[in-house]
C-alpha cells in the first residue's frame, strides 16, 4: 500500500477521521519543532509552539483548502504562531543556549565546524525576527522562493532580494562575531 | 574590469550562474576570491546545521495534547447523536424494568426487541432526509458507530447517501459505514458502480480500497476508467494501479 500525501491525510482530517491527524503529525512534529527553534531560539517556547500548532490544525482544519499545498498551509499556521509569541514577549531573551538549537553533537563534527555553527547562530540571533524567519524557511526548512512568496503573499523576486539582503546582513554579524572571538 | 558584486556572488553560490567574464575575473582578484569565501563559509555553515531531534518527553507531550483535543473535537460534534441515543437508551432501560416486573415472556421480550431496533433505525433514517450535512453525517457515523442489524432499507439509505449526498464528508462517512455488509449480496458490485460516480479523491480512494479488498472483479472496468482520465488525482491513480494489479 502506498503512502498517502499530505493533502489526502488532511482531507481525511476534514472528513471527521480525527486520528489521520497523528500521521501529520509524526511527519511535520521535527520541521515544525525546528522552524520554531530557529526562530524563537527557545526550547521550551518551542516544544509549545509545536504543540499549539498540531492543535490549531486540527481546530481550523475546515479552513484547509483541498488541492492546496498541506506543508504551505502548515507553516502559514506556524508563521503566525511565531508573529504572537514575539508580541507577547515583552523582553526579548538575548541570552540563549546554542546546545538548545543544534542539534546534538555528532562525533564526526570537527571542533572548527561546531564553533562556525555556534556562531552563526549566535549571529542569526541578532537579525530582525522577519529577516531571520527568511533565512530559517529558505536556508534550515528548504523552501523555495516560490513557496516562502506564497507564504508570505509576495512576489518571488522581492523574496529572493530580500533574502540576499539577509545573507549579506548575516554575513557581516558572524564575520564582526568570529573576529571579536578570535 | 570591475569586482563582482555581493549580489553576484550570493547568486553565483546559490545557481552557478556567473557572466564567463566575471569568472575569468574572479580566478584572478584575490579580494572578489576572499568575499566568495566568506559567503561559501555562511553559506555552507546553515547547510551544515541539521535539525534537533525533538526531545522524547516534548513528542509525548505533543501527542497527548493532540489526543487531548481530538476527543474535545468529538464530544463537540455529538449533541444529535446523543439526543438519539440516550431516546433509545430509554426506551430500553425502560423496557428491561418492564422485564424485571413481570413474568418471563420471551415472545414479547422479542417483540419489544425488534421494535426497540425499528425505532432506531427508523430515527436514523428520518435524520438522513433533507437536514443540515452535519446533522446528516452525524447519522451516518453514528450507523457505523451502533452497528444496527442489516436491512434492505438500511442499506438503500447509505447508497443513496454514498451516491447522492451533496456534501463529500456525509458521502464518505457512508462509504466507511457500508463496509460491515460487504458480505451481503450486491454490496461490492453496487460501491464498484457507485465508483463510476465519485469524484472526490478521498471517496474514491475509499471505494477502491474496500473493493481491493474484497477483491471485486466489477471494480475492474471502473478502475480502467478511472486510470484513463486525464485529471485523476495522483493519489487516486497510485491506488487504482495497485487495485487492479491485486484484482485483476
Amino acid at each position: 500500500m502506498s503512502e498517502a500525501s499530505d493533502e489526502l491525510l488532511m482531507m481525511t482530517v476534514q472528513r471527521g477521521q480525527l486520528d489521520a491527524l497523528n500521521g501529520l503529525v509524526s511527519r511535520y512534529q521535527q520541521r515544525v519543532y525546528n522552524y520554531f527553534l530557529k526562530s524563537t531560539l527557545d526550547g521550551d517556547d518551542s516544544a509549545d509552539l509545536t504543540q499549539t500548532t498540531f492543535i490549531r490544525v486540527l481546530k481550523y482544519r475546515n479552513s484547509y483548502k483541498q488541492g492546496s499545498s498541506f506543508e504551505t498551509w502548515l507553516f502559514q499556521i506556524a508563521r503566525n504562531q511565531v508573529k504572537d509569541h514575539f508580541k507577547k514577549i515583552k523582553v526579548y531573551k538575548d541570552r540563549f543556549t546554542t546546545a538548545d538549537i543544534l542539534p546534538d553533537q555528532e562525533d564526526d563534527k570537527d571542533e572548527l565546524q561546531l564553533e562556525r555553527e555556534q556562531t552563526l547562530m549566535r549571529a542569526m540571533s541578532q537579525l530582525p525576527e522577519d529577516k531571520r524567519e527568511l533565512l530559517v524557511l529558505s536556508k534550515f526548512q528548504g523552501m523555495k522562493y516560490e513557496q516562502i512568496a506564497e507564504l508570505k503573499d509576495m512576489s518571488v523576486s522581492a523574496i529572493k532580494v530580500q533574502v540576499h539582503r539577509t545573507i549579506k546582513q548575516l554575513k557581516d554579524i558572524y564575520f564582526e562575531l568570529e573576529n571579536h572571538l578570535n | 574590469m570591475r569586482h563582482i558584486t555581493e549580489e553576484e556572488i550570493i547568486e553565483f553560490l546559490e545557481t552557478g550562474a556567473l557572466s564567463s567574464e566575471l569568472k575569468e575575473h574572479l580566478a584572478d582578484c584575490e579580494s572578489c576570491q576572499k568575499l566568495q569565501h566568506e559567503f561559501e563559509e555562511v553559506i555552507s555553515t546553515m547547510d551544515s546545521i541539521g535539525e534537533k531531534k525533538v526531545p522524547d518527553m516534548v513528542q509525548l507531550d505533543i501527542a497527548q495534547a493532540v489526543a487531548k483535543e481530538i476527543s474535545k473535537e468529538r464530544s463537540r460534534g455529538g449533541f444529535q447523536i446523543w439526543q438519539i441515543a440516550a431516546a433509545v437508551a430509554l426506551l430500553i432501560v425502560g423496557f428491561y424494568a418492564g422485564k424485571l416486573t413481570t413474568d418471563d415472556r420471551s415472545d414479547e421480550i422479542i417483540a419489544l426487541q425488534s421494535q426497540v431496533d425499528v425505532l432506531k433505525e427508523v430515527s436514523m433514517m428520518n435524520t438522513l432526509q433533507p437536514s443540515s450535512a452535519s446533522e446528516r453525517l452525524q447519522v451516518v457515523n453514528m450507523i457505523e458507530a451502533e452497528k444496527p442489524a442489516y436491512s434492505e432499507k438500511l442499506l438503500n439509505s447509505l447508497f443513496t447517501t454514498l451516491n447522492t449526498d451533496e456534501s463529500p464528508n456525509v458521502r464518505y462517512a457512508a462509504a466507511q459505514a457500508l463496509v460491515r455488509f460487504m458480505d451481503q449480496q450486491d454490496v461490492a458490485m453496487r460501491m464498484a458502480e457507485s465508483l463510476e460516480q465519485q469524484t472526490d479523491p478521498l471517496i474514491q480512494i475509499s471505494l477502491i480500497s474496500i473493493l481491493m479488498e474484497a477483491q471485486e472483479k466489477h471494480a475492474i472496468k471502473p478502475l480502467k476508467k478511472l486510470l484513463e482520465q486525464d485529471s485523476i488525482n495522483t493519489d487516486v491513480k497510485k491506488q487504482a494501479k495497485i487495485a487492479l494489479d491485486i484484482i485483476a
